[in-house]
């Protein structure tokens, strides 16, 4: 069922690509290996601060030239820097791919970083810190992967902080894009409505003068801190982000992992939607998400409470955590989630722009290519043996970490705070 | 222009005997199929007394109807693998889901029943601390709270400045008698659509429909309520608690069902679209506002042209006379026929989009029937959008000045003074 292709070019640039029946978009990504966990100590923010110059000006074009290029095929592009991966993408009609391809490629190889432009880049940054700062829940999350990663650079704040984006001088934005913006760690993912030799010989011509090797970050998985912080911030919420341990793109437990957190909290018939929302009505917002990353991963737990109630919010979340690690998973919800699961995969997949960020994070965590026949197997094939083998391996309840954000104090919480593995310090009954 | 038509599947759509409407499009190549319940109420439709009514009756469609309590309507959606939720706004409810083509049948049984809950006082008083939540995370969420803020600075006195949430007094003085008066008063078989888009089979889905709905009851059409309203406001909104500075202008702008439409949308692209508008050059691109953006938000009987942008409080004042100074080049400075083009690109992409998920189309029908009673191709959208000229745009702007009647809401931690350059 799978028209997909993938080659290698001579300088090193992958090129993968997935034809989609039926559609006229066509939707390209940019895969570069290259993340805020390159960042230095001293210059938090660095690697998005690159990517979001990037746009503005090359050897060749202004930024009103690379825009307004773009603008007239009407495609939708961003870019955005992750932790691991820095992607630049746009999703367009298939004829228009050249037009799209052409600036691209003149901004990845050919950035020139003008001074007035950093300056005006480094302006948004800044701003962008404080807009993330406004929104709790968003910043509860946030910090709940940057606290529990403290000291690895899988815990590095990608906005950086207003001191460090600040001090970051222009020639270390250029060297950064010198040392990581290679054809050799870059990886091009289509999928859609578009012609694979016509892409492939456009980006051989288009690339040719680019080269090097590029460079993968490699680390050995971070050692983690399960502690129990509260923080203060005025407003009408306390915002509770647990943090229990992931697994990795690849891992033998990465579907066990994912459909276990789906269980706990994804979706309306998850057990913490039930026995947070529907039960006891203590919260709106309340839900599980599992991220994964090249050697670990991270499941976090988000809860919004008004204070009063936070304290049982926290111990309801906990039982429940402590359930699931003592008991596992029922047959019933292993397969409905499964079913879940399986539908999202294939409803995502109608979106070229879904499917190209499918394949390509495919291809740059796993070196592979999988059809959904393929996906839904291996979701199938999970077992509830393997379900409870991944919680016994990960150690759940030994792990867990919980940022508290709001108006409460850790004793109305009714948690310790400080730094070590604790439980709360209340009994709850389940 | 270089879209190149695709051919079209037939629009479908059919009013049954009890006044309810279905329209539907199928979709070549794709296995899944979006399905909505649409009520043609909201906000406006509230009394001061009910204000947050109609969402809080969302919310207790999923805790029980006369054959289903929220246990049993999480594990079936759950069960048919749907990605399913509800929304409330100023003029709709909608209960939806999206699902894999075999599960339509079951997806919209489920769907029909949320539409008929038992409002149990119980299930009510439970609920009632969930919206208590939502509201209260609503406030800690500036965008959130500015949106509010503004429509309520816009429309002063009008339901339309109600918010859709209601208020923590509203909410908590509330009994579920009320509720079902509203109910009763608006959600009448005559007074909903269904739309459907993507793989189905249409006389099945119309047979389905038929059967389930046969005895609803049909109260007299309600149309919305048309208040009137005073005149808009500023409303400037000091907490220090804020980071960032946040800001709408607002002017008058087209209903829903005018003709102008789609200059309008290619106005409000010109405007503020987050790629080479005027606004990101203005605002973005020169480092004063990260956020920036222009939408109209288009109601049965108004509608109303938004200028958004968030900034630096000490590049607030300068945003803000910025933002001001570029809708007067707009309204009165030329237009270049090439940022037409770009615009009109922009927006044949999106019908293209549109026309390849299941979910944006079973939208967009519904969009197009409210407005003009009758469902448009894609094919005709875009020659309408391609149709635009600046003429067009221009003589839109007469109609609808972006610099009269403005109304700005502003949400950060500066005073009205400090926002004065």
């Amino acid at each position: 069922m799978s028209d997909f292709q993938s080659i290698k070019l001579e300088n090193g640039l992958e090129i993968i690509g997935e034809q989609l029946p039926g559609v006229q978009s066509a939707a390209v990504a940019f895969f570069v290996t290259h993340g805020a966990v390159d960042d230095d100590d001293g210059n938090a923010g660095l690697a998005h601060l690159t990517e979001s110059t990037m746009f503005r000006g090359t050897a060749r074009r202004s930024s009103r030239e690379l825009t307004e290029q773009l603008d007239r095929i009407g495609a939708r592009y961003s870019s955005s820097t992750g932790l691991e991966l820095t992607l630049f993408s746009g999703i367009m009609l298939g004829n228009h791919l050249p037009e799209a391809l052409e600036i691209f490629a003149d901004v990845l190889e050919s950035a020139a970083f003008p001074a007035e432009e950093l300056e005006a880049v480094r302006a948004l940054q800044l701003q962008e810190i404080g807009q993330r700062d406004d929104q709790p829940q968003q910043l509860v999350v946030d910090l709940a992967r940057r606290r529990y990663f403290a000291g690895h650079p899988l815990g590095h704040d990608s906005l950086g902080t207003l001191e460090s984006v600040t001090g970051v001088a222009r020639n270390q934005v250029v060297e950064s894009w010198m040392r990581w913006y290679q054809p050799g760690s870059t990886l091009v993912a289509f999928a859609g409505n578009f012609d694979w030799i016509a892409v492939v010989e456009q980006l051989r011509a288009l690339t040719e003068g680019w080269t090097g090797a590029g460079q993968r970050w490699r680390s050995s998985p971070p050692e983690i801190n399960p502690a129990f912080t509260v923080d203060h911030l005025e407003g009408a919420q306390e915002n509770l982000c647990f943090s229990l341990p992931g697994v990795g793109y690849g891992d033998p437990g990465f579907y066990p992992l994912a459909l276990a957190s789906s269980i706990l909290g994804s979706g309306m018939n998850s057990r913490l939607f039930m026995e947070v929302r529907e039960k006891r009505g203590l919260a709106y917002s309340v839900f599980a998400r599992f991220d994964a990353m090249s050697s670990t991963g991270l499941v976090r737990v988000f809860a919004g409470t008004q204070p009063e109630r936070a304290a049982e919010s926290v111990e309801v979340i906990h039982s429940q955590l402590r359930l699931l690690e003592r008991e596992g998973v029922t047959e019933t919800e292993l397969a409905l989630a499964k079913t879940r699961l399986k539908s999202r995969v294939v409803m995502g997949s109608e979106s070229t722009g879904n499917r190209v960020m499918s394949i390509g994070r495919d291809w740059f965590y796993e070196r592979r290519h999988r059809t959904l026949t393929e996906i839904r197997d291996a979701i199938d094939d999970v077992t509830r043996i393997d379900v409870a083998e991944c919680l016994d391996r990960i150690g759940l309840m030994e792990n867990l970490g919980l940022v508290a954000l709001g108006p409460s104090s850790a004793s109305d919480l009714g948690i310790e705070s400080r730094v070590g593995n604790l439980a709360p310090s209340r009994k709850s009954g389940s | 222009m270089t879209v190149q038509p695709r051919s079209e599947t037939t629009l479908l759509h059919q009013t049954l005997e009890n006044g309810l409407q279905i329209v539907g499009q199928h979709i070549p190549g794709v296995e899944s199929t979006a399905a909505m319940f649409w009520v043609k109420t909201g906000a406006r439709d509230e009394g001061p007394a009910e204000s947050g009514v109609s969402h809080f009756l969302e919310h207790m469609a999923f805790k029980r109807s006369k054959t289903r309590t929220y246990v049993e309507f999480n594990h079936e959606f759950e069960e048919i693998g749907a990605e399913n939720n509800a929304f409330t706004s100023i003029e709709m409810t909608a209960y939806h889901a999206r699902v894999l083509g075999d599960q339509l049948p079951k997806a919209i049984e489920l769907l029909a029943d949320l539409t008929q809950p038992a409002l149990d006082a119980t299930d009510f008083d439970e609920e009632r601390r969930v919206i208590l939540e939502e509201i209260a995370r609503h406030r800690d969420q500036p965008y959130s709270l500015l949106f509010d803020e503004f429509l309520g600075a816009f429309y002063p006195g009008s339901p339309l400045g109600q918010p859709t949430l209601g208020t923590p007094e509203t909410i908590s003085a509330m009994s579920v008698r009320d509720m079902q008066a509203y109910r009763d008063r608006r959600y009448g078989s005559d007074n909903m659509l269904v739309s459907v888009a993507g793989n189905f089979e249409w006389n099945r889905v119309l047979e389905q429909i038929r059967d389930i709905t046969r005895d609803w009851p049909r109260p007299t059409v309600m149309a919305h309520v048309s208040p009137r309203s005073g005149s808009g406001r500023d409303r400037i909104i000091t907490d220090s608690k804020w980071n960032q500075q946040h800001f709408i202008i607002g002017t008058p702008s087209i209903d829903r069902s005018d003709p102008q439409y789609y200059a309008c949308a290619i106005l409000a692209n010109i405007l503020g679209d987050s790629s080479g508008s005027r606004l990101f050059w203005a605002l973005n691109q020169t480092g004063l506002a990260d956020q920036v953006g222009a939408d109209t938000m288009t109601f049965a009987d108004r509608g109303v042209m938004l200028a958004i942008a968030v900034t630096d409080p000490d590049k607030a004042a300068k945003a803000l006379a910025t933002l001001r100074e570029e809708l007067v080049k707009l309204q009165t400075g030329p237009i270049q026929d090439e940022e037409l083009e770009r615009a009109k690109m922009k927006l044949l992409t999106s019908t293209v989009l549109e026309g390849e998920s299941t979910s944006a189309r079973m939208m967009g029908l519904v969009d197009s029937w409210l407005a003009y009673g009758r469902l448009e191709t894609l094919e005709e959208v875009q020659s309408a959008i391609e149709a635009v000229t600046v003429q067009d745009v221009k003589q839109l702007l007469d109609r609808f000045p972006l610099t009269e009647s403005q109304v700005l809401t502003a949400l950060g931690p500066l005073s009205a003074d400090e926002l004065v350059e």
